[in-house]
C-alpha cells in the first residue's frame, strides 16, 4: 500500500530529482526547514461575512467606543492582523461598528463605530460593550473591515461563543443565526475584574488575502 | 426581511400636490401560506408574492384568483417586470431562475457563488441585473440567457438596483456608501455620487431619466442631475431609513417607503412627495409594515400588508 509522503520527505525527493534547486551556500536540510517553518506560519484567511445595511464612513479614530457610564457589559476586544503569510500587517486600518447594547445602531452619529490602525506588532484593541441584538437579525456581532495595501478587503463579523442564541453550544448552533456562515467567526468570551464590574475579552485576529 | 422591503416597487402617478383622500383598502387576496413579499405588474392586473411555504403565487387583480406558483429555495425574494412578462427569484443559497410568468417556462437558471442582495428586471423585461453579497452586479439578456456584462466590483457589494424606464441607464446603490450610475448597455460609469455617509437602500430614474432619487440610512433623499451629476435637491431627515423609491409614471412624484429603526416589520410611514419642488404631499402609516406594492399606470399607487394569511391592498393616492 502507497504510504503518503511527509512534506519534508517531498521536498527531500524534489531536490535528488532536480525539480528542487538549490542556490549555492545553501544546504539542503536547512532550506527544506526553513519551507516547512514558512508553510506551517501560513495562516488561514479570515472567513468573509457580509457587510450589512448600516457601515457609515469617517468614523472617529479611537480605541475607546465605551464611554464611561454606558450600559451594557464592557468588552474589551482585541488581536493581531495577518497576510496568509503569517506576515503580521503593520498599519492595516481596521473599520469597526456595532449596535449599542440595546441592539440600536447610532445612524445619526458615530457612538459604536471607529477606524483603528494596527500597531507595529499587527496588534489593535478596543473597548466597547457587548453589542445587543438588533432587530431582524439572529446574534449579536460586531462588523469589521479590515485593509492593507496590496490586500484584498477583508469584511466579515465578529460573533460571541456566550451569545444567548447558542445556548451555550455555539458548536452546533452557530447555524441558528444562517449569516454566520462559518464556525471560526464565533469567538469565545473571557469574564474577568473585579466581580462588581464583570469585564469580557475577546480575541479575534483577521488574516488577509494577497491582491 | 431588508430585501422584502427594498422589494417593494412603487410606479408612477399622474396625480400632483392635490390633497388625497385617506387611503383605502380595495381588495385582499387569500394566500395558503403567509406572504412575505409582494410585488405587482406595472399595468395592476397582476400580482405576485413570496411565500413562507417556499412558493411564488400569482394571481390577477383586483379579483385575487390564483394563477400560477412556482417552487422556491430557502429565503428567497422576487421581482416582477414592469409589464409583468417575466418573474424572477432568488434564495439564499444564491440558486436563480427567471420564468414567463405567463406560461411558466423558466427562461433562466443560475447558479451564484453567493446568495444575492439586490436584483432587478428593467420595465420591459429585456435586462435582467442580479448582485450577489459583496461581488460585483451581473446583468444579463432575458430573451438569450446571456450575461452581457458585469459592473465593476464594489467593497461590500450592491444593496440596490434600478433600471430607467427606456433601460439606458442603470444605478446602483451600493455597501461603500455610493450612488452609481452606468450606461446600462455597455455598462460604463457614467456618475459616482459619494454624498451618503451610510448605505443607500433605494435608487429610482425620473421617467424622463433626467434624475435619479436615492434614499437609505443617511435618512435623506437626494435627487440627482443625471446631466450635471450634481445632487440638485435633499430632502430634510426623515424619522427612519428609507427602504425605497420611486417616481410616479408623469414624473410629478416621488414616493418613499421608510423603514422603522426597531426593526423592518414595525410599520413606518410611506411618504409622498413633488419632483418639482421636494414638498411633501402625503404621509400614510400603515396598519402594518408593508410588505411591498407599487404605482400603476393609470396614476394610483398602491401598498400591500398583511393580516394574517392575506394581504391586504391599500391605495394610498
Amino acid at each position: 500500500m502507497d504510504r503518503r509522503l511527509t512534506r519534508r520527505e517531498s521536498l527531500l525527493r524534489c531536490a535528488a530529482l532536480g525539480a528542487l534547486k538549490l542556490a549555492p551556500g545553501i544546504g539542503l536540510a536547512a532550506a527544506v526547514s526553513s519551507i516547512e517553518a514558512q508553510e506551517q506560519s501560513a495562516r488561514k484567511p479570515t472567513p468573509p461575512n457580509e457587510i450589512g445595511p448600516f457601515y457609515k464612513r469617517l468614523a472617529p479614530h479611537t480605541a475607546v467606543l465605551r464611554t464611561p457610564g454606558d450600559p451594557g457589559l464592557p468588552v474589551t476586544v482585541s488581536g493581531r492582523v495577518f497576510d496568509t503569510r503569517g506576515n503580521v500587517l503593520e498599519g492595516a486600518k481596521m473599520e469597526i461598528w456595532q449596535a449599542d447594547h440595546l441592539g440600536h445602531y447610532d445612524l445619526d452619529g458615530y457612538r459604536y463605530r471607529a477606524i483603528l490602525f494596527a500597531n507595529d506588532n499587527g496588534a489593535y484593541s478596543f473597548d466597547s460593550v457587548m453589542p445587543g441584538h438588533y432587530p431582524d437579525r439572529v446574534c449579536q456581532h460586531i462588523h469589521y473591515i479590515v485593509s492593507a495595501p496590496g490586500h484584498k478587503p477583508l469584511i466579515t463579523q465578529l460573533y460571541f461563543a456566550t451569545d444567548p442564541v447558542f445556548e451555550g453550544d455555539p458548536d452546533h448552533n452557530y447555524t441558528r443565526d444562517p449569516l454566520i456562515g462559518d464556525r471560526e467567526l464565533v469567538r469565545p468570551v473571557t469574564l474577568g475584574g473585579d466581580p462588581a464590574e464583570i469585564h469580557a475579552r475577546v480575541y479575534f485576529d483577521a488574516v488577509l488575502e494577497r491582491l | 426581511m431588508r430585501r422584502a422591503v427594498a422589494a417593494f416597487v412603487l410606479g408612477a402617478a399622474a396625480l400632483a400636490a392635490q390633497a388625497s383622500a385617506e387611503p383605502e383598502e380595495f381588495a385582499a387576496i387569500s394566500a395558503p401560506a403567509t406572504p412575505e413579499q409582494f410585488f405587482m405588474s406595472r399595468s395592476g392586473t397582476l400580482a405576485g408574492a413570496v411565500c413562507a411555504d417556499k412558493k411564488l403565487r400569482l394571481w390577477s387583480l383586483p379579483d385575487g384568483k390564483p394563477l400560477r406558483e412556482f417552487d422556491l429555495g430557502p429565503r428567497s425574494f422576487a421581482a416582477l417586470s414592469g409589464d409583468g412578462q417575466w418573474v424572477a427569484a432568488a434564495d439564499f443559497e444564491g440558486d436563480v431562475r427567471l420564468w414567463n410568468a405567463g406560461t411558466g417556462a423558466e427562461q433562466m437558471h443560475l447558479r451564484l457563488p453567493m446568495r444575492p442582495s439586490a436584483m432587478a428586471l428593467s420595465a420591459d423585461g429585456r435586462r435582467f441585473a442580479i448582485a450577489p453579497v459583496s461581488q460585483p452586479v451581473q446583468v444579463y439578456d432575458t430573451a438569450t440567457g446571456n450575461k452581457l456584462f458585469e459592473l465593476p466590483r464594489v467593497v461590500g457589494g450592491t444593496t440596490a438596483i434600478t433600471f430607467s424606464d427606456d433601460v439606458e441607464l442603470l444605478a446602483t446603490g451600493d455597501a461603500d456608501t455610493s450612488v452609481r450610475i452606468f450606461d446600462a448597455r455597455s455598462g460604463a460609469m457614467l456618475d459616482h455620487n459619494t454624498d451618503f455617509l451610510l448605505e443607500p437602500f433605494a435608487v429610482a430614474f425620473t421617467p424622463d431619466r433626467k434624475h435619479l432619487f436615492a434614499g437609505g440610512a443617511d435618512k435623506t433623499i437626494i435627487q440627482i442631475d443625471i446631466a450635471l451629476g450634481e445632487v440638485v435637491r435633499k430632502s430634510t431627515r426623515t424619522a427612519d431609513p428609507i427602504g425605497v423609491l420611486d417616481v410616479s409614471p408623469d414624473g410629478r412624484l416621488v414616493a418613499a417607503a421608510l423603514m422603522h429603526a426597531d426593526g423592518f416589520s414595525v410599520p413606518a410611514p410611506v411618504l409622498v412627495s413633488e419632483v418639482a419642488t421636494g414638498k411633501q404631499v402625503q404621509q400614510w402609516l400603515p396598519p402594518s409594515a408593508p410588505i411591498g406594492g407599487g404605482w400603476t399606470s393609470d396614476g394610483h399607487l398602491i401598498a400591500a400588508t398583511l393580516a394574517r394569511d392575506s394581504i391586504r391592498l391599500w391605495r394610498i393616492r
